[in-house]
Order: structure tokens, then C-alpha cells, then sequence
């Protein structure tokens, strides 16, 4: 799954960290979604959706 | 309203939190770990110096070091609880490694002391000891390959 996180995380200059404090999550697995290794799950998507104020549709679509 | 409002306009995601500290869950499940092992020792000892002690004392004496046991139980879950998700999965994952390993590793070796071919330190087999390092072997080692794959 692709997604616009890294792009998201640079347009508010948060770091990885400021993004996991956030998301109540390890930087570690903010990383591993951002470098796409990772596909969140959807209780965590909405959380990012929340966050971004976004529909989850425009932060993450298939390959 | 909408499942996506909903969603924008239900709590603030942006609220700070207070983590507890996973240190101190990590230092007393460890604590109760040494305790369950030191009770285990002073168990086999009494089992073994005082053979003349009733059953019932000698089964009070073998159950001892299951209480910290299961308080170590306890904080292994609180803080396997505490994980996040990529976190748990990687512990999911090493613990599949581990589990399936042990048992392949468990098997060949008990093959081979059937048939006569022993290890220098398992002449009779995979012993508990034996199952318990090669659990941790290999859990240590699944967990580094998970952490590897999603770093």
C-alpha cells in the first residue's frame, strides 16, 4: 500500500518521533509505515486520518 | 454525520501522553523471573535434603516458585499489552520462529539419541534446559530478523 506520510510528516516538520508521540506508537513502526514496509491497521489509519484531517482515501491508496 | 467527520472531529489525536515507564515493567518482570528461578533452587534443594517431609509439604515445596512464575507471566502480558502494533507483531513473529524451531529442533535431536548419535551435552536428548535455551535462542533470534525486516 502506498502512502502520503513522510510527505505529511515534512509539510508539519514533525519528526518521526513527534509523529509516534502523537499516534501513541514506536518510531520504529512510523518508519516501517512510511518506508511502506509496514501497512497500519485500520484503527491506527484513522488515527492518522484524524490527525492529518484527512480522508484515510488521500493519506493511503493501493499500488 | 458522516463516517469520515466523525472521524475528524472525534477527540484530539494531538493530545500528549503519559507513557509508563516499559523500563520498569522489563526490570519487574525480570525481578520475578530471578525470584521463580531462586525459589526453583531452594525447592530442588529441600526436595532432594529432606526426602522424610510429608507429600503435602513436598508438593506445598515443588508448586513454591509458581506464585513469582506467575507474577512473571503477569508482567510479560502487561507489557506485551503495552506493545504497539508493529511491535507485537514482530514478538508474534519471533515467537512462531521460536515455537516452530524448537520443535524441528527438538525432534532432530531426539532422533539422533534414538539411534544412538548423541550431542556432547544432550546424550539423552533435549533435556528441559535444553528447550528452554533453544526457545530463547531462537525467539532472540526471530526477534532480530523481524526488527531487521521492518526497519
Amino acid at each position: 500500500m502506498n502512502n502520503q506520510l513522510r510527505e505529511l510528516r515534512a509539510t508539519r516538520a514533525w519528526s518521526q518521533n513527534d509523529l509516534a508521540d502523537k499516534l501513541r506508537v514506536s518510531r520504529q513502526t512510523v518508519n516501517a509505515i512510511e518506508t511502506e514496509k509496514y501497512d497500519p491497521s485500520l484503527p491506527l489509519a484513522f488515527k492518522i486520518a484524524r490527525l492529518f484531517k484527512l480522508p484515510i482515501e488521500e493519506i493511503f491508496s493501493e499500488r | 454525520m458522516t463516517l469520515m467527520q466523525t472521524v475528524t472531529t472525534n477527540s484530539n489525536p494531538e493530545e500528549g501522553h503519559a507513557r509508563s515507564p516499559a523500563c520498569s515493567r522489563v526490570a519487574a518482570g525480570l525481578l520475578w523471573l530471578a525470584a521463580a528461578t531462586f525459589i526453583y533452587l531452594i525447592s530442588l534443594w529441600l526436595l532432594k535434603h529432606h526426602s522424610d517431609w510429608s507429600p503435602a509439604a513436598r508438593i506445598a515445596v515443588t508448586l513454591a516458585p509458581l506464585l513469582p512464575g506467575i507474577f512473571y507471566l503477569r508482567a510479560l502480558l502487561k507489557s506485551f499489552w503495552q506493545m504497539d502494533e508493529l511491535q507485537r507483531r514482530i514478538q508474534i513473529e519471533a515467537l512462531g520462529f521460536a515455537l516452530a524451531g524448537t520443535v524441528i529442533v527438538m525432534t532432530t535431536v531426539n532422533v539422533f539419541a534414538a539411534e544412538g548419535v548423541t550431542l556432547v551435552n544432550y546424550p539423552r536428548g533435549l533435556g528441559i534446559g535444553g528447550v528452554y535455551l533453544t526457545t530463547f535462542l531462537l525467539w532472540s533470534i526471530g526477534v532480530s530478523i523481524s526488527t531487521f525486516r521492518y526497519r
